[in-house]
């Protein structure tokens, strides 16, 4: 009788078999797809550094003008990394309260400084080898590929440098972060930034000044050298 | 000498320090509750950089590229006696071994000559690294005038390594020049090696007090992780926190 079918004991026993189907559907996840998924965005995290030292080796290789620099970095940029999100993590707690015009100028006014500094640095970078060596997950977001650099003329010792991706399910992986023995690229500006806002009484807008102060100087510098 | 220096100056300090304590929602870094006396430790630092520190590693920079390798190697030197002792101390029993070898071999010229092979260098252990082993906090930040950055952790570290330095302790003739001209040959070589990167920091950051603590505190990381790569450093987390709240 339909009585019996749904007594107690065969309701446990129902239950008891919807739930090891339930883990088991977990474990085949877990075990068979999470994994591979995992495997596809670690491996993509190190494809896409490979094709951006390549990209750089090919800018290099082609004796670039500083506007041809320019073009490329911006390039770079927009291609490898998720610059939104590195604006983004390089102003700290202030971005959430800083207005729209704000984190457009913002967003500018860093974009700026790192153009110059690639202006600046991008010729020594032609000695430079890149090797490398692991990725490894960091959560289900972020991917840590690292290699060594070597320089070729033997100026500098070896250096580790690791490349944090952002492997954010249903987007593409982009470079958030660089890190060179270390010391991160974008904390140390997060740091250095909120200090600059937090300095000047909180204001978001001493931070852009900063900035553009900066990006001048350092062209007034290399200009120097 | 330099104990008694280095006692008076991270005594004179904390003093110093201890009055000025700035309340949490006005600190630019968790960690640096004396931000305001450490900045200006950190101007009189680089006024003695300008004029004292600056010009002799631009000197030492000008030095034959052998003699300038010398330096350097000695000061590696005369620190693996400590390294050794700290390394025991935390069970890093081949780094111990490492560097009483490095020590004895390189002992043959003042460890002015590397003699061993480069890729057996010992990592640098000292008794703040031993401290955070043993799961002791870190402390405030600190700025010490002439010793730079550090907490309250590395600070101690560096006294105690001073105090309890084997080579002080060795009997060898001449041991008490080398400990007298170790630290200053330290900063020297120190200074020059990183000359770039820290004028780098000291003319072209929008603010290079906030720059340097920001450094300390990744470098000083790396030193303790070992440079582990699959160990998740602060960094890592910052990243898994700002990736998780929707960004």
């Amino acid at each position: 009788m339909a009585s019996t079918v749904f007594s107690p004991l065969s309701k446990t026993i129902f239950s008891g078999q919807r739930l090891r189907n339930s883990l088991m559907q977990l474990a085949l996840f877990v075990l068979l797809v999470s994994p591979a998924q995992a495997n596809e965005r670690i491996e993509e995290s190190a494809a896409l550094i490979d094709r951006l030292i390549s990209h750089i080796q090919m800018v290099i290789s082609n004796n670039p003008s500083e506007e041809e620099v320019l073009t490329q970095t911006n390039y770079i940029i927009d291609h490898y990394f998720d610059y939104d999100l590195v604006a983004r993590f390089s102003a700290g707690q202030a971005w959430r309260s800083a207005s729209d015009s704000e984190r457009e100028a913002y967003k500018k006014a860093f974009r700026d400084v790192m153009l110059n500094l690639a202006k600046s640095q991008f010729k020594s970078l032609a000695t430079l080898e890149y090797f490398p060596k692991q990725a490894t997950p960091k959560g289900d977001k972020l991917v840590v590929a690292s290699g060594i650099i070597h320089d070729k003329t033997g100026e500098f010792a070896d250096a580790t440098i690791a490349w944090r991706v952002s492997t954010k399910a249903g987007q593409p992986v982009k470079i958030i972060d660089i890190e060179v023995e270390n010391i991160s690229m974008l904390i140390t500006r997060q740091q250095e930034h909120t200090a600059i806002i937090q300095q000047n009484g909180g204001s978001f807008q001493a931070l852009i000044d900063a900035l553009v102060q900066q990006a001048e100087d350092i062209t007034k510098t290399s200009e120097k050298n | 000498m330099i104990i008694r220096l280095s006692i008076l100056t991270i005594a004179s300090a904390l003093l110093v320090s201890g009055c000025s304590s700035l309340p949490a929602e006005q600190r630019s870094d968790a960690r640096d509750p004396f931000e305001n006396s450490n900045r200006q430790v950190f101007a009189f630092n680089m006024v003695v950089d300008d004029a004292v520190i600056e010009p002799v590693a631009k000197g030492y920079r000008e030095l034959p590229e052998s003699v300038q390798t010398a330096l350097t190697n000695h000061a590696q030197w005369t620190s693996h006696p400590s390294t050794a002792v700290n390394s025991l101390l935390q069970g890093k029993l081949e780094n111990a071994a490492l560097a009483t070898v490095d020590f004895l071999i390189n002992g043959l010229t003042l460890g002015l000559a590397d003699l061993t092979d480069d890729a057996d260098d010992p990592a640098r252990e000292d008794f703040g690294q031993t401290l955070s082993a043993w799961s002791l906090p870190q402390g405030s930040y600190m700025v010490m005038p002439l010793l730079g950055s550090g907490t309250a952790r590395s600070h101690t570290g560096f006294l105690v390594d001073a105090i309890t330095n084997p080579l002080g302790y060795s009997g060898v003739g001449g041991v008490d020049v080398i400990r007298v001209t170790s630290t200053p040959v330290s900063v020297v070589t120190f200074r020059g090696n990183q000359f770039d990167q820290i004028n780098d920091i000291k003319y072209n950051a929008t603010d290079p007090y906030a720059r340097t603590r920001s450094l300390y505190f990744q470098y000083r990381e790396g030193q303790i992780i070992d440079g582990d790569p699959n160990v998740s450093t602060a960094a890592d987390d910052a990243f898994d926190s700002f990736l998780n709240q929707g960004n």
